[in-house]
């Protein structure tokens, strides 16, 4: 449990600097993005997706701003910093990496007679 | 720092209440949103907000981790938006220095004056009065037991008693926790013509451990090697000695060395500077039962009449002085009843610090007035530096008004100015310690040469005030300047050139100028007035000659010669030594000048009983007829000893003048008949008048002094040891061929002492040297230092009325009234401040009347001539601007910029 609870944090961070770098959103939209566009699978918890979101504020990779909501109501939006985005593309590339070198892992055949 | 700043600098829950609403806020705009989309889908209102909190998670928790994360946020950001700042500053202070080498180098030069006197004072203020000896523990429970008597109706208070006192005292107290007794002396070190004197310190085994001192090498005494009747001659080094004498050798321990007359093996080293309790230095360390034994009396343990042993204890805990003062007193009496001897005294107690006791040594007394002076200086040299801060202000004013219009808060310029003094101030610490170890080190060697110094002067100690008083000087020239930047107005720096044509004089620079003439003043008066008192004490008439006399003596008891080899040795000594080449006279004496204390009962024929004089005595001087033309002691009736007067003739004696007045006023003098001592001759007739000369202090001016030929000294228990010689030239080439050639008289002599009768007197003469030196520089560099200001401040003038002077030369002034015009400014603010530092140094002096010599606070001379002095100075630095003045040509002023 808690090995996966690390795994998830880290990659936490990426998918909340992804979903932030189409522009600033507010904590709830966040929230909704990721569940929305990994059709549900990814199943996180708000409690731990407001702690990503401070933990990078306090990186300094995104900026916290209060101002109006759709419906009218006091949000805090979040907006990517040059750093965020720079950080962004790195953890993006060493994600792929990681991703494909397990990938062909799981692909791979032994071959005859080893 | 505005007040709701400094509310969220100070007020933490306040912040964190922030934070929380914000988190609160978040939060809750999420649930909202969540129940909001729910209940569209159709969920109840109660299921929706159910659903949503469930979704979210442990609501409390995710609160508080989120509040930290955010505090933990501005906590780092504040330090580092602080950080940035003074980094900032800091490299803004270094292109500024960069930029302006000669401002730098003033300032740091001035602060370094100001800075370095007072470490170095501080240092030797530190050590003389609030330090501990070096590797003593626990200093503040240890004590030095004194006793207080009264003898013809003063109080004196001995520090050094007799051995059966110490005995008692060790035996009956209940005050110490242990108690411990010490004997310092010079002593032979070696013997025949290679023999030296060393200090020796004859100490109980108790008191190495009363200290708290550890050995570097070998061990201290143990309990065994001090026992009374027998002894061990076994010695410790001083750390000093070990690494001088012996060279520092690693076997030095079982070697043996001579002392006295008598081997010692050397057991252990002291730790570096160790020097015991009392100030002065040591080389050596002998049990007491081995050295008293040898020197004092075979059964010195009860000797009642010798009063040699200085005492020390720690208390006991809890135990006051009062209570442990009664306790001594009460055995000192009762052994004083027991031995017939005084029975009046009074135990008194001090610490080995010497500044927390009351009575404290007139060059201890010097060195604080020193230190005051010290902080003068160093007001003056801020009164300087903020000078020229200002100054440069005013050249930096478009700069700091740009920045002002540009957003920057006064508050950051305010603290950029700091950062930048600070700078100066720390570079000047540097400086300024390097003056303080050389200026510290030959102080000690010059002025205070008996203070023993192993150490390294400018310590933690010295540093950290160093430091302390730099940022303190750095606040305190930076905050003028910095008050003016804050209330300046910002258009009008802005609108024009640093000389828009209409000419303000600056009141605070005029009234700088005058602070410091006013503290010049103070520093003057005490410099004239110790530099007077060193005049007048050096010129004393001594009633005998300083200049051109040696005296030499030489404790012959390690060589067990009795009463009558002794006699011969010092006879032989006498005639050896009168044939050195560069000798001119010698005579024996019985004690070395300024430590004669031989008194014997007199009475004269035909009257009741001589009022014995204020300061004791009359006082016997046994001496051979050349003593008067070798000391150069002035005959004033009837005839000096001579020849003639040996034993078997008529017994004769010489008086003073003071003993002639007190006892012969209006009588004649000659020819009277002396009654002396209980055994002496019936009748010892008066047949000359000598003038009085000093008996032991310079102060000392009228004491009842007689003297007797060695030839008829017989009766008398004086020997006659010392030898006095009078040099052709200058006496300090006689003392080593003279101390060798009567060394070489006997293959087991000890070594003589020798020295110049200046010499002795010298450290009579050392709080007033001592302060006329340090006055006179510190008095020098204040004027130095103001009459740089004063130039500044008056050069600054007249650049900015050049229009002003131009005008008034283009109308017709002459050169000679521009002149007029620049050396009044200059000199009127000079001379109200002196006229005030007067009325300071007026109000200030009487304090200082004990520490002088026969000077008053008040002597006009004084006064006038130091006013004088700051005048001349003031027209020195205001001459140069005056003069360049005189030389500005109209029509290039008039037209400006």
């Amino acid at each position: 449990m808690a090995g996966e609870l690390e795994l998830l944090q880290g990659t936490l961070d990426v998918l909340v600097l992804r979903t932030l770098s189409w522009g600033p959103r507010h904590g709830y939209a966040v929230a909704r993005w990721i569940k929305e566009s990994s059709a549900d699978a990814l199943e996180v918890e708000d409690r731990a997706l407001y702690v990503a979101l401070h933990r990078l504020q306090s990186r300094g990779l995104v900026e916290g701003e209060w101002g109006v909501s759709e419906n009218n109501r006091k949000a805090k939006y979040y907006r990517l910093t040059s750093e965020g985005r720079r950080a962004l593309r790195r953890e993006t590339a060493r994600w792929t990496q990681y991703a494909e070198a397990v990938f062909r892992v799981l692909q791979a055949v032994p071959a005859e007679g080893t | 720092m505005s007040d709701s700043r400094i509310r969220r600098w100070l007020s933490l829950p306040e912040r964190a209440s922030r934070m929380q609403r914000e988190v609160d806020d978040e939060l809750a705009f999420h649930l909202a949103s969540r129940v909001a989309e729910l209940e569209q889908r159709g969920w109840s209102p109660a299921a929706a907000r159910a659903e949503a909190e469930r979704e979210f998670g442990d609501l409390a928790a995710a609160r508080a981790e989120l509040v930290a994360v955010d505090r933990d946020r501005l906590v780092r950001r504040r330090w580092r938006a602080w950080g940035d700042a003074v980094l900032g500053d800091l490299q803004q202070g270094w292109r500024v220095m960069r930029r302006e080498p000669g401002f730098t180098l003033a300032v740091v030069s001035t602060l370094a004056i100001g800075i370095g006197a007072n470490a170095t004072m501080f240092g030797i203020v530190d050590r003389l009065l609030f330090r501990a000896p070096p590797h003593v523990r626990e200093a503040a429970t240890l004590r030095h037991i004194g006793v207080a008597q009264v003898w013809n109706g003063q109080t004196y208070v001995g520090v050094q008693r007799s051995f059966p006192e110490y005995l008692a005292l060790e035996r009956e107290n209940r005050s110490f926790a242990s108690l411990a007794a010490s004997w310092r002396s010079e002593r032979s070190l070696g013997r025949g013509a290679e023999a030296r004197t060393v200090p020796v310190l004859a100490v109980t085994a108790s008191y190495f451990p009363l200290t708290g001192a550890r050995p570097v090498r070998g061990r201290f005494f143990a309990a065994d090697e001090d026992r009374i009747g027998r002894g061990a001659p076994v010695a410790v080094l001083s750390h000093g000695f070990w690494k001088g004498a012996m060279g520092g050798a690693e076997g030095v321990v079982g070697q043996s060395i001579e002392i006295h007359g008598r081997s010692f093996t050397v057991i252990g080293v002291a730790p570096p500077a160790f020097r015991g309790l009392g100030s002065e230095p040591v080389d050596l360390f002998v049990p007491m039962s081995v050295m008293a034994r040898s020197a004092i009396d075979e059964h010195f343990e009860s000797t009642t009449g010798f009063y040699f042993a200085s005492m020390d204890g720690r208390l006991k805990p809890g135990v006051s002085d009062t209570v442990a003062a009664a306790e001594v007193s009460a055995i000192v009496r009762r052994v004083g009843e027991e031995n017939a001897a005084d029975t009046t005294a009074t135990a008194v107690l001090s610490s080995v610090i010497p500044g927390r006791n009351p009575g404290t040594p007139r060059e201890y007394r010097v060195a604080l007035w020193l230190q005051g002076v010290a902080v003068l200086l160093l007001v003056i040299a801020c009164a300087n530096v903020a000078n020229l801060i200002l100054t440069r202000a005013e050249r930096r004013r478009r700069e700091m008004a740009v920045r002002l219009a540009l957003g920057v808060s006064r508050w950051r310029l305010t603290q950029a100015l700091a950062v930048e003094t600070l700078m100066l101030a720390l570079l000047a610490v540097g400086a300024a310690l390097v003056v303080a170890q050389w200026g510290g080190d030959a102080i000690r060697t010059l002025l205070l040469p008996e203070f023993a110094a192993e150490d390294r002067f400018v310590d933690a100690r010295v540093i950290a005030v160093a430091i302390v008083l730099a940022m303190m000087a750095a606040a305190g020239s930076a905050l003028v300047p910095a008050l003016r930047v804050g209330g300046r107005d910002l258009t009008v720096s802005l609108k024009d050139g640093a000389r828009d044509g209409t000419y303000r004089r600056s009141t605070l620079r005029t009234s700088l100028v005058a602070v410091q003439a006013a503290l010049s003043m103070v520093l003057l008066v005490g410099t004239a007035l110790f530099v007077r008192s060193l005049q007048l004490a050096t010129a004393v008439d001594l009633g005998f000659d300083t200049g051109r006399v040696a005296y030499l003596y030489l404790d012959t008891s390690p060589m067990q010669l009795d009463t009558e080899g002794q006699r011969a040795f010092v006879a032989r000594a006498l005639e050896r030594v009168r044939q050195l080449p560069g000798v001119e006279s010698a005579s024996r004496s019985s004690a070395i000048p300024f430590s004669s204390n031989r008194v014997m009962p007199v009475a004269i024929a035909g009257r009741d009983s001589l009022r014995p004089p204020p300061d004791g005595g009359p006082y016997y001087h046994l001496v051979d007829p050349s003593y008067f033309s070798t000391m150069g002691v002035r005959l004033r009736a009837g005839r000096l000893l001579d020849v003639q007067d040996v034993a078997g003739a008529p017994p004769v004696a010489v008086i003073n003048e003071s003993f002639a007045r007190r006892y012969f006023a209006g009588t004649a003098a000659l020819g009277q008949c002396l009654i002396l001592g209980a055994d002496g001759p019936p009748c010892t007739q008066v047949v000359g008048v000598v003038a009085d000369a000093r008996r032991a202090t310079i102060r000392d001016e009228s004491s009842v002094q007689y003297y007797l030929p060695v030839a008829q000294g017989a009766f008398t228990r004086a020997q006659s040891g010392t030898i006095l010689l009078r040099a052709h030239a200058s006496p300090d080439a006689l003392l080593v061929p003279a101390r060798r050639a009567i060394q070489s008289l006997a293959a087991d002599a000890p070594a003589a002492h020798a020295g110049t009768l200046r010499t002795l007197i010298e450290p009579e003469l050392r709080p007033w040297r001592l302060g006329a030196t340090l006055f006179t520089i510190f008095g020098a560099l204040a004027l130095l230092v103001a009459g740089i200001g004063l130039f500044g401040v008056v050069s600054y003038d007249t650049a900015q009325r050049s229009r002003e002077i131009g005008l008034r030369l283009a109308l017709g002034a002459s050169g000679r009234d521009v002149l007029r015009l620049v050396l009044r400014t200059g000199t009127a603010s000079a001379a109200l401040g002196g006229a005030a530092g007067l009325g300071i140094a007026l109000a200030v002096s009487g304090s200082l009347a004990p520490l002088l010599f026969h000077v008053s606070p008040r002597d006009p001379r004084v006064l006038g001539g130091a006013l004088a002095v700051l005048c001349a100075v003031a027209a020195v630095a205001s001459a140069l601007p005056a003069w360049r003045a005189t030389r500005i040509a109209p029509s290039e002023a008039l037209r400006g910029e």
